[in-house]
């Protein structure tokens, strides 16, 4: 008897942790390199207080890819520049950032500089923007070498070079020597995305990092991305107004709409079988390279204004299967079969 | 209606020169546009696609007569561009509208949208005694899906709007043609939807012909009828769309559909054509020979040395590329 019981345990602990890793959501927190804790953003302007993040809780595991996909105004930049602090002094933050386990908006701001940069790394959209435009490459990546690591100019510039190389840059060390306008702009972001590897982070953050790219060279930043990913094995969060950009690179994808989450889950099923009909009007606007019979699916209206809260779901005006209730009531994300959580009163394939 | 292309562009060049610097008496040469050849047919829908620097806005704006030609011809209507001036200038110029991908440095900050397109029908004479310029106004407004927005100012509008409200003046100056450059580009995907059934919706209705640019393939895929891809200034295959998307000849046009982030299992990673590697080269010094031999995975000797001219591989379907095995007389060998 004992040993059968002894048995069942071990299958039983066996199975658990096959499931950890498979388990979606942020249910074990212990393992979670990062993880938002009903953050809100709210941002004062000229027209009153724009609330840009909405009780939004996130995790991502050490080495795995998140995708953040929106419509622009959806706040998922602002959740970005959340986790690095990087919101002016005036903005309300709620909630808890906690990387590996110690809760940013708690720690001093020069505790921050040690984090921002070294463990957490960010790329933005513009790489041109990014770099300083009169000093040369090499300094600017050595200058942070030099800060975060404490090497001389010589070893940090080595440093660059070799962080260059890892990005593919095509002749690293003369690049080294020249000025960001020189360079064309996939090659500034190979230089932006080797500057943010430069200190080895753990979590790297993308914020449309290809958005201003040509497709063939959207194609090659991402595949590096991929291979980076998996060589150094840290994680990704990747943000993109692009779903078909996030579904090719991301492990799981939240999908944010109005400042909120309204979906999550794994790529494969939360493209196959979305529940949200935020999600469904997303992925069925998006054309695909598969010919297309008749007009594109569209989502009527337009966002909605995050100047004061909604009383109900912020996605209630554009649905088609909004009724009374979703006026009245904001929807919570709560977790559906397959391991998803979707903010939807009536989700699809919902029955009473 | 006759079977006559309504715009036909031939052996379309325009380069552009720079000085290289206040002693440097040598100029650079960009050579953006380079021997374009191509006809669009009414009611149709001729798609350039190609990457930043591949010519295709210069071809759209050469195409409308907004800019000259170094060299070749553009016909509307079977009249060279070149040769209208003044009153026939103006007739024709009317017909031929362009929408832009930044709408809101496309219209007047200053003025109510309504204004704006009660402008271009006063100062076209486009108003009779039945209908005045005002009718003409909210009816172009209407049809764009924005009646009573007239008196609303640019920046109040979103850009989905402002997108419309430059379709609308575009189709209150009885446009025959419209040459989008990037329209949707810069719109959220559900608003870009929106926009491209209204593009398709108002072709169907008015009869238009459209020039479309863009680096999506995948709305091109929908929107358009053929599809010209260009590549440093040069058209390196044309065919129709479908023939385009399924049976793809030149190298760069299969790299390109290779690295279209669709989310349709097809395009996955490790996908069946491998990405092309580096960048555009220089346009001022183009590579010998093929242009795209020093990114092109099958490049061989004979493209290194001798520049391919477009071959017809059958069916409405041009390339240029030596190795598919097509000579420049048509057919294959």
């Amino acid at each position: 008897m004992s040993t059968i019981k002894t048995t069942t345990f071990v299958v039983g602990q066996v199975l658990r942790e096959i499931a950890v890793p498979l388990r979606v959501v942020g249910s074990v927190p212990e393992k979670a390199l990062l993880r938002l804790d009903a953050l809100s953003v709210r941002l004062p302007s000229r027209h009153g207080e724009v609330h840009a993040v909405r009780h939004v809780s996130l995790s991502v595991n050490a080495g795995e890819c998140l995708g953040v996909v929106g419509e622009s105004g959806c706040g998922k930049s602002t959740v970005c520049s959340a986790i690095l602090s990087l919101l002016p002094d005036n903005a309300r933050i709620d909630g808890r950032i906690l990387f590996g386990g110690k809760d940013l908006r708690t720690i001093s701001s020069k505790g921050i500089s040690g984090i921002r940069g070294r463990e957490i790394a960010m790329v933005f959209q513009d790489p041109m923007n990014s770099l300083n435009p009169v000093r040369r490459v090499g300094a600017q990546i050595a200058d942070k070498i030099m800060v975060h690591k404490g090497l001389s100019r010589g070893a940090a510039l080595a440093e660059a070079a070799r962080f260059l190389d890892l990005v593919k840059v095509p002749a690293a060390r003369e690049r080294l020597n020249d000025y960001p306008h020189q360079l064309s702009g996939g090659l500034c972001q190979r230089i932006m995305i080797g500057m943010a590897l430069s200190c080895e982070p753990k979590l790297l953050i993308a914020d449309e990092p290809t958005t201003a790219l040509d497709v063939t060279i959207q194609a090659q930043i991402l595949s590096l991305l991929g291979e980076l990913r998996r060589e150094l094995g840290m994680a990704i969060i990747l943000v993109s107004h692009d779903l078909g950009v996030i579904a090719q690179t991301s492990d799981r994808i939240a999908v944010m709409y109005a400042g909120e989450v309204v979906e999550e889950a794994r790529t494969e099923v939360l493209l196959k079988d979305p529940k949200h009909p935020y999600t469904q009007g997303l992925i069925e606007a998006s054309p695909g390279i598969e010919p297309t019979v008749g007009p594109l699916v569209t989502i009527p209206g337009s966002v909605v204004s995050l100047l004061g809260a909604p009383s109900g779901c912020a996605f209630a005006p554009r649905c088609r299967r909004a009724n009374d209730k979703c006026g009245r009531m904001p929807p919570h994300l709560e977790p559906t079969s397959m391991g998803a959580m979707v903010a939807c009163h009536f989700p699809n394939g919902w029955t009473q | 209606m006759n079977d006559l292309p309504l715009l036909t562009a031939t052996k379309l060049s325009r380069s552009f020169f720079f000085n290289r610097g206040l002693f440097n008496s040598k100029q650079r040469i960009v050579k953006a546009v380079d021997d374009v050849t191509f006809a669009l047919g009414r009611s149709e829908t001729l798609a350039l696609v190609g990457e930043s620097g591949s010519g295709k806005s210069t071809t759209g704006r050469l195409a409308l007569g907004m800019m000259k030609p170094t060299s070749g011809v553009v016909r509307y209507e079977s009249q060279d561009l070149s040769k209208l001036h003044g009153t026939a200038w103006r007739r024709s110029r009317r017909n031929m509208q362009m929408i832009f991908q930044d709408s809101s440095s496309a219209l007047d900050p200053r003025m109510t949208v309504g204004a704006q397109i009660e402008e271009v029908i006063s100062v076209h004479g486009l108003a009779d005694k039945k209908h005045s310029s005002r009718d003409l106004m909210m009816d172009a407004l209407d049809r764009v899906g924005l009646g009573g927005a007239d008196l609303r100012y640019p920046r109040e509008l979103s850009g989905g709007q402002r997108q419309r409200i430059a379709i609308a003046r575009a189709l209150a100056m009885q446009a025959k043609l419209i040459v989008c450059d990037e329209p949707v580009s810069a719109l959220d995907v559900s608003v870009q939807a929106q926009i491209v059934n209204l593009l398709v919706e108002m072709q169907e209705k008015f009869g238009l012909s459209y020039l479309f640019i863009s680096h999506d393939l995948r709305v091109v895929r929908h929107i358009s009828h053929r599809v010209a891809v260009m590549y440093l200034g040069r058209i390196v295959e044309m065919a129709r769309t479908f023939e385009i998307f399924e049976n793809p000849l030149h190298p760069y046009t299969r790299a390109l559909l290779a690295a279209v982030p669709a989310i349709d299992s097809r395009n996955r990673h490790s996908s069946r054509t491998p990405l092309i590697e580096g960048e555009l080269p220089d346009p001022a010094s183009p590579p010998s020979g093929c242009r795209f031999q020093t990114r092109c995975p099958l490049v061989h000797d004979i493209c290194r040395q001798v520049e391919p001219a477009l071959a017809d591989a059958g069916g409405d379907h041009t390339v240029a590329c030596h190795m598919t095995g097509l000579s420049e007389n048509g057919g294959s060998q």
